[in-house]
C-alpha cells in the first residue's frame, strides 16, 4: 500500500505531470491529422523519451498514444476523415452531427466517451492485468480469423446503406489486402507483373482517400456552408454531452469493456473494438433507425471502445511482452531501449515503474478531458468558420502532405489518389468506403489466421472442426450470426407484429 | 427486364474481377492460393444476389447533383500538385495548387478582396505546414529535383 502511494506520488511529479500534458497535446495534434496515425505519433517521438527515466518515457509515450487515439475523432467527426483507422465508427454518426449543426456536441460527447473509454482501460490493466493477458493466450489463429470476419460483417451490416454492397465492398478490402507479397507463402500475389504494387496497398493512405476524396468532390458541388452552426455557440455543451452520456450509460459501460477485451488480444485493435461496440450499440439501442444518420449513442459506443484499447493493449505488452495494438509495438521497443524486461515478473520485480506508468496513464486520461474539451471546441469553431473556398484546398493539402508523410513516399499518394477517385465513383454507385477500409485493414489477421487454421487443421486431419469446433470460435460464429441475420429477422417478426395489432 | 441498373453493372464488373483473382490464385502455391479463392468464392456468391436482386428491385440512391467543370478542374489540379511535388518542389507546387484551388472554389459572388484574403491564409496556412512537418516531425518533404536537389 505503502508502495503504492509512493508510485502515485511519484506519477504526480511536476515533471510528469507536464510530460503528461504535453504528451496529450502532441498527440491529439497528430491523431487529429488524417494520414498520422497514433503509431507514427508514438513512434516519431520516441526518441524523446531516450533521456528521460523509465516511467517517465512511459508516462509521456501513453499520453501521445491517449491523446492519438481521441484526436482521430476530430478529423472524423469535422471532415469525415477518419484521423486514425480506430476512428471509422465514429464518422458514421459524428460526421452526420456535424452535418445537422451538432459538431460541438458530438465533439465533446466524443472527449467524454474517449474518457470514459480511457479509464475503464486503466482500471482494468491496474487491477486485473495478469489474468487477463492470460485469456489473450486461449485465442489461436482460428479465432482471430473469426473475429476480423466479425468485425467486417458487423460493419457490413451496420453502415448505412445497402447490406449486399456493403458485403461486396468488405470482400474488396479484403482482395485489396492480399496484393503483394501473400502472409503466408511469400508468393507475389495480384499485382499483374506492375512493380509498384509489388510492397502492398498502403492502408493508411488508401483510408485518406477513400473516406476524404469523396467529401472533397462532394463539397466542391455543394452551394452554402459545408456544415451547419450550432444553435448555441458559445457553449462547450457539456450539461447536454453529460447528460447524453448518463442516458447511455449501458452502451458506454459495454463499450469500454468490449474496447478493453479486444485490446487484450494481440493485434486486433481499435478498429475492431470501436466497430463491434458500435454494432452492440444498435442492436440493443431503442433508435436503432437513427444510427448513421447522427445518433450519439453510436459515437458513445465507438469512441468508448477505441480509448479503452489503449489501457487494454497495454495488458499483453507488459504482462507478456506481445504488443496489444501496433503503438504497443513501438512502446515495447522503448521499453526494452530502457532496460525493462516484460513478463509476468514485470509487476512483481519493477512494480515501481509498472505501476508509476499506470498511475501517468490515468492522469494522461484525466488530462485529455479538459484539454480536449477546450482543444475541441476551438477546432470546432475555427473549422466552421473557414469558408469553403479554403478548406477544400486546406483538407487536399492535408490529404497530400499526411499520406506522403506515411513513409515519404510520392507513390502513396498516388494510391490516395487514385482510391479516392475511386471510391468516389463507388460511392455513388452505393458502395460505402468504411467496409472497404476494413477489409484492408482486417486483410492481414483474417488471412493470417485462416491459413494458419488451415494448415493446423490439415496435419490435425479435421479442417472443418478446427474452423468450426472450439468453443472460442463458436461462439464469435454465433455472433457473426446474430450480427448478419438479426436485423432482417427482427424486422419481419416486428412488421408482423404491427399487421396483427393494426 | 433489368430495374437497377447500377447493381447489373457492378455485378458484372465483381464477376470479372472474381475470375481475374480466380486466375491470379492458379499460379499461387496452395497455402497463397486458398485465402483469394475463399474471398473470391463469396465474391461470386454476393455478384449472382445483386444480380438477382436487379432484375426484381429498384434501388434508388440518392447522390448530390455535381458541377462537372469544377470537379474537373479540382481533379486536374490535384493531379498536377503530385505530379510536380517530386519535380518541383513541395513548397512551389502546393502554393501554385493551392491558390489555383482557391480560386476554382470560388463563387461567383466572392470578391476580388475575398479572393486575396483567402490566397494570403492559404499561403500562410501551406507554409505554417510545411516548416511544422519538415522541421518538428523530420519529415524529408521533396524539395524539387528540378532544382539539383
Amino acid at each position: 500500500m505503502t508502495n503504492l502511494l509512493a508510485d502515485f506520488l511519484s506519477a504526480l511529479s511536476l515533471l510528469n505531470v507536464s510530460l503528461a500534458f504535453l504528451g496529450v497535446m502532441a498527440g491529439i495534434i497528430i491523431g487529429a491529422l488524417p494520414g498520422l496515425s497514433a503509431t507514427m505519433a508514438v513512434a516519431v517521438l520516441v526518441p524523446f523519451t531516450f533521456s528521460l527515466n523509465p516511467s517517465s518515457a512511459l508516462i509521456v509515450l501513453g499520453a501521445i498514444y491517449t491523446g492519438a487515439i481521441f484526436g482521430g475523432s476530430w478529423s472524423a467527426i469535422l471532415i469525415n476523415t477518419p484521423g486514425t483507422p480506430s476512428a471509422v465508427a465514429t464518422t458514421f454518426d459524428g460526421y452526420a452531427m456535424a452535418k445537422k449543426g451538432d459538431g460541438d456536441l458530438a465533439m465533446s460527447i466524443s472527449c467524454m466517451s474517449s474518457f470514459v473509454g480511457g479509464m475503464v482501460g486503466v482500471i482494468c490493466l491496474a487491477l486485473f492485468a495478469p489474468p487477463l493477458a492470460s485469456i489473450s493466450l486461449a485465442f489461436g489463429p482460428t479465432e482471430y480469423f473469426w473475429l476480423a470476419m466479425l468485425g467486417l460483417t458487423l460493419i457490413s451490416t451496420l453502415a448505412e446503406g445497402d447490406n449486399i454492397k456493403s458485403l461486396i465492398g468488405a470482400c474488396l478490402g479484403l482482395l485489396l489486402s492480399m496484393i503483394g507479397v501473400s502472409v503466408v507463402g511469400g508468393d507475389m500475389r495480384l499485382t499483374g507483373n506492375i512493380s509498384f504494387l509489388n510492397s502492398g496497398i498502403e492502408i493508411v493512405s488508401a483510408m485518406i482517400g477513400l473516406f476524404c476524396i469523396p467529401v472533397i468532390l462532394d463539397l466542391t458541388s455543394l452551394k452554402g456552408k459545408h456544415l451547419n452552426e450550432s444553435e448555441t455557440p458559445k457553449s462547450l455543451r457539456l450539461v447536454e454531452s453529460f447528460s447524453i452520456m448518463t442516458k447511455n450509460k449501458f452502451a458506454t459501460v459495454r463499450g469500454a469493456l468490449i474496447g478493453t477485451f479486444i485490446g487484450i488480444l494481440p493485434g486486433a485493435g481499435g478498429s475492431i473494438a470501436s466497430i463491434v461496440s458500435y454494432g452492440e450499440a444498435k442492436r440493443t439501442s431503442k433508435n436503432k433507425d437513427n444510427f448513421g444518420k447522427g445518433e450519439p449513442e453510436g459515437l458513445v459506443a465507438s469512441e468508448t471502445a477505441n480509448n479503452a484499447t489503449v489501457g487494454g493493449g497495454f495488458i499483453p505488452t507488459l504482462c507478456l511482452g506481445i504488443p496489444g495494438t501496433p503503438p504497443d509495438a513501438v512502446i515495447l521497443g522503448a521499453l526494452l531501449i530502457q532496460g525493462i524486461k516484460t513478463g509476468n515478473t514485470l509487476f512483481t520485480q519493477q512494480s515501481d515503474i509498472v505501476y508509476t506508468f499506470i498511475f501517468g496513464l490515468a492522469l494522461a486520461t484525466l488530462i485529455m478531458l479538459p484539454l480536449g474539451l477546450l482543444m475541441g471546441r476551438y477546432a470546432y469553431k475555427f473549422i466552421i468558420k473557414v469558408p469553403k473556398e479554403v478548406l477544400i484546398p486546406s483538407i487536399i493539402f492535408l490529404t497530400i502532405i499526411g499520406s506522403y508523410s506515411i513513409e515519404n513516399s510520392i507513390l502513396n499518394v498516388y494510391f490516395m489518389f487514385f482510391f479516392g477517385l475511386i471510391g468516389w465513383v463507388l460511392n455513388r454507385a452505393g458502395f460505402k468506403a468504411s467496409p472497404i477500409v476494413l477489409g484492408l485493414v482486417l486483410g492481414g489477421i483474417a488471412e493470417q489466421g485462416f491459413v494458419q487454421a488451415y494448415i493446423i487443421g490439415n496435419a490435425q486431419d479435421a479442417i472443418l472442426a478446427n474452423y468450426f469446433g472450439r468453443p472460442i470460435s463458436t461462439a464469435i460464429i454465433f455472433m457473426i450470426l446474430v450480427g448478419l441475420f438479426y436485423p432482417t429477422l427482427k424486422e419481419k417478426f416486428f412488421k408482423k407484429k404491427v399487421l396483427i395489432n393494426d | 427486364m433489368i430495374k437497377d441498373k447500377i447493381s447489373f453493372i457492378s455485378s458484372i464488373v465483381f464477376f470479372i474481377l472474381s475470375g481475374l483473382v480466380y486466375l491470379d490464385a492458379t499460379t499461387l502455391s496452395d497455402f497463397a492460393a486458398v485465402f483469394p479463392l475463399a474471398i473470391g468464392t463469396i465474391l461470386v456468391f454476393l455478384s449472382i444476389l445483386l444480380l438477382v436482386r436487379s432484375f426484381k428491385l429498384e434501388i434508388k440512391i440518392h447522390n448530390d447533383s455535381v458541377l462537372k467543370l469544377k470537379i474537373i478542374l479540382l481533379v486536374i489540379v490535384f493531379f498536377g500538385w503530385i505530379y510536380f511535388l517530386e519535380r518541383s518542389g513541395f513548397i512551389i507546387t502546393s502554393l501554385i495548387a493551392f491558390n489555383l484551388l482557391v480560386l476554382i472554389n470560388c463563387e461567383n459572388k466572392t470578391t476580388i478582396k475575398q479572393k486575396i484574403f483567402f490566397m494570403t491564409a492559404g499561403t500562410i496556412f501551406v507554409l505554417l505546414l510545411y516548416f511544422g512537418f519538415k522541421n518538428l516531425l523530420q519529415v524529408p518533404l521533396p524539395e524539387g529535383l528540378w532544382f539539383g536537389h
